[in-house]
């Protein structure tokens, strides 16, 4: 099921689809009112009873096309390494440099993104990895739409002098902080939290009244925002000028309390935006920021950082940059 | 007290690990359900299950770029396969399929046939994130491992046996767990770690697209996830006669005490795994060593003190 406008993405969309085993059947869905017709049509296509997989699954990437081939997997495995001298099945050698203890290690290159669960979507991380630690990072940007992101619409609506009621933002404000809330709880190992936040997130935006939302997320609030593991394992990871990924999901969650106060608020124009802007990274620095703070890391600390973080690349004040 | 099996029980004993761990399955999964607002009715749970299982089932396998195959399958099979061996030793009441004088050895062999299986899988695919999945059960290993094996001696000083029956037996009067509490403790947690399961997940964490689980898909994927399962319901079972009396009790035969038992402790297991996100191994191997191993250490002086002056 692929949601949303693809754009750009059509490239690592196919090569994800190439790779997810059969029976499978793929579905491009850009009307959300359309989305029962295209399931059950879908669900028809896999209940046929002729419905014979093509052909032995194999992964995408020829033999001996190691340099051009780009893991745009949503496992970001690509194995191709730096070195020149051609090896079976198509892979090169790793290269080898200097670890952060001066030892030489062999140096692996991966790409993180722009398809990967629970990653910001279209964000693609090119790095080098030894073990399991981050040796260099760049951050580049596919398909962002740049149209505005759609947590920031209501806001954008009023900036633009149009009618919007301060509940309207709060509603998309709280949904928003949830929605990123869900991601850090997954990358972080903890899915019976995240589904609350996502849970809750779908009811804000099907219009879930205050007095309905205030309880359930004073729940989840208890429970994420005094967990001490968690906050034991995000402690001191990522900082940056906004803190660091302990203090960005505790600001979510003071947000999002914040929100659903003012949820069935009165009508207001305008001033709603200033309330609720995000601290967080400045959009325009988010990939440089991404791409110092993620150094040095191991693996899950870097998910950890980004998932923090969290840039929707649909926002136009990301800059848009192509490898 | 505990006595050898006919030969069937070889055939009942995967039969009954695989019904503990499909109700570990239903129960986390309700858990999971009833927190994010999924249909959590038992049946529809069920009907969940079932569905993923026959997806897995028909589901073609994944083949990566220059997988190493052999190590690769052997690590999927080995997960589940130790875990049965594992039960081998554990009695269900009376019955046990071998009550092997060293068992407590023979079970901690088989939990660490676990490291092996799962680095291999992660090794096989030729995939950076299984890879890395597979090393960091390694280094998930040398944190659970030894307080582990301090809490398996404090329970062998105090029976002065290592086989499971004369452990069950020396625990008449007194469970283990009520004076060995540190030991017991320290076991649940290595049996949440060599399952990797929960707040040891991260050997499978979602951070790494599913870790040793990225690559493996249809039966494979199967194999692997019930094998996880399977070591957990395995690590509960041996709870049991370790620490909680076997099927010791008053009132009810004792293999109904021992089921009883064995599901109150795969219960807390599961629930542990919805309270507490995954503990990252860089600051949970600093705890292990530097606390939890000395706290072991401590708990087995107590047993061997207290064994002297018996």
């Amino acid at each position: 099921m692929v949601c949303g406008t693809v754009g750009d993405l059509d490239e690592a969309v196919t090569e994800v689809w190439g790779e997810m085993p059969d029976p499978k059947a793929r579905r491009d869905l850009a009307d959300p009112a359309a989305a029962r017709k295209t399931l059950d049509g879908a669900r028809a296509q896999l209940a046929e009873p002729g419905h014979v997989p093509p052909s032995p699954h194999q992964r995408a990437g020829a033999p001996g096309a190691s340099g051009a081939h780009h893991g745009m997997s949503d496992h970001g495995d690509d194995m191709a390494g730096g070195g020149g001298m051609e090896m079976p099945a198509g892979l090169a050698m790793a290269e080898r440099t200097e670890d952060r203890d001066g030892l030489k290690l062999d140096q692996l290159h991966l790409t993180l993104g722009p398809l990967l669960s629970e990653w910001p979507t279209g964000l693609v991380l090119r790095i080098a990895v030894q073990g399991d630690v981050i040796q260099q990072a760049r951050g580049e940007t596919v398909g962002g739409t740049g149209d505005g992101s759609f947590w920031e619409e209501p806001s954008e609506r009023a900036r633009r002098g149009e009618p919007v009621t301060c509940g309207e933002v709060a509603r998309r404000t709280a949904a928003h902080r949830l929605d990123s809330l869900g991601r850090l709880l997954e990358v972080a190992g903890w899915p019976a939290a995240a589904g609350s936040a996502r849970w809750l997130r779908d009811d804000l935006l099907g219009g879930l009244p205050a007095a309905l939302a205030a309880p359930r997320l004073g729940r989840l609030v208890r429970h994420v925002g005094r967990s001490r593991v968690l906050s034991q394992m995000t402690a001191g990871l990522g900082q940056a000028s906004d803190g660091d990924v302990r203090a960005r999901y505790r600001r979510w969650l003071d947000d999002a309390v914040r929100a659903v106060v003012s949820l069935d608020g009165p009508e207001s124009r305008g001033v709603v935006r200033a309330s609720f802007a995000r601290p967080g990274v400045p959009p325009g620095a988010v990939l440089e920021t991404i791409e110092q703070l993620v150094v040095g890391t191991e693996l899950g600390v870097a998910r950890l950082i980004v998932a923090s973080i969290d840039p929707d690349l649909d926002d136009p004040r990301i800059a848009a940059r192509h490898g | 007290m505990v006595e050898p099996a006919p030969w069937w029980a070889v055939l009942v004993v995967p039969a009954v690990l695989g019904a503990f761990a499909t109700g570990a399955v239903l129960g986390s999964r309700q858990l999971v359900a009833r927190a994010s607002g999924a249909p959590s009715r038992p049946q529809a749970v069920l009907a969940g299950m079932c569905a993923e299982v026959a997806g897995l089932l028909v589901g073609r396998r994944r083949t990566t770029l220059a997988p190493d195959r052999l190590l690769w399958r052997l690590g999927v099979v080995g997960v589940p396969v130790a875990a049965i061996l594992a039960v081998a030793v554990v009695p269900l009441g009376h019955w046990v399929v071998d009550d092997l004088r060293v068992g407590v050895v023979w079970f901690n062999a088989m939990e660490i046939l676990t490291w092996a299986a799962v680095w291999a899988a992660g090794w096989g695919p030729n995939s950076a994130f299984s890879l890395v999945g597979g090393y960091r059960m390694v280094a998930q290993g040398l944190s659970y491992e030894l307080p582990h094996m301090f809490a398996l001696i404090g329970v062998a000083t105090a029976a002065g046996s290592l086989q499971v029956g004369t452990i069950v037996a020396q625990q008449r009067h007194l469970w283990f767990v009520v004076w060995m509490p540190v030991g017991f403790a320290a076991f649940l947690l290595s049996v949440l770690g060599f399952s990797f399961i929960g707040p040891f997940g991260q050997p499978a964490g979602a951070d790494l697209a599913g870790g040793v689980l990225a690559e493996v898909a249809g039966v494979d994927r199967l194999v692997l996830a019930a094998g996880r399962w399977l070591l957990l319901a395995a690590g509960a079972a041996m709870a049991v006669p370790l620490f909680l009396g076997g099927g010791l009790g008053p009132g009810l035969p004792a293999w109904a005490w021992s089921v009883l038992k064995t599901v109150a402790v795969l219960g807390a297991l599961v629930a542990t795994r919805h309270l507490v996100p995954t503990v990252r191994l860089e600051r949970w191997a600093p705890l292990a060593w530097l606390v939890l191993l000395p706290l072991t250490i401590v708990q087995d002086l107590v047993a061997a003190v207290v064994v002297l002056l018996r």
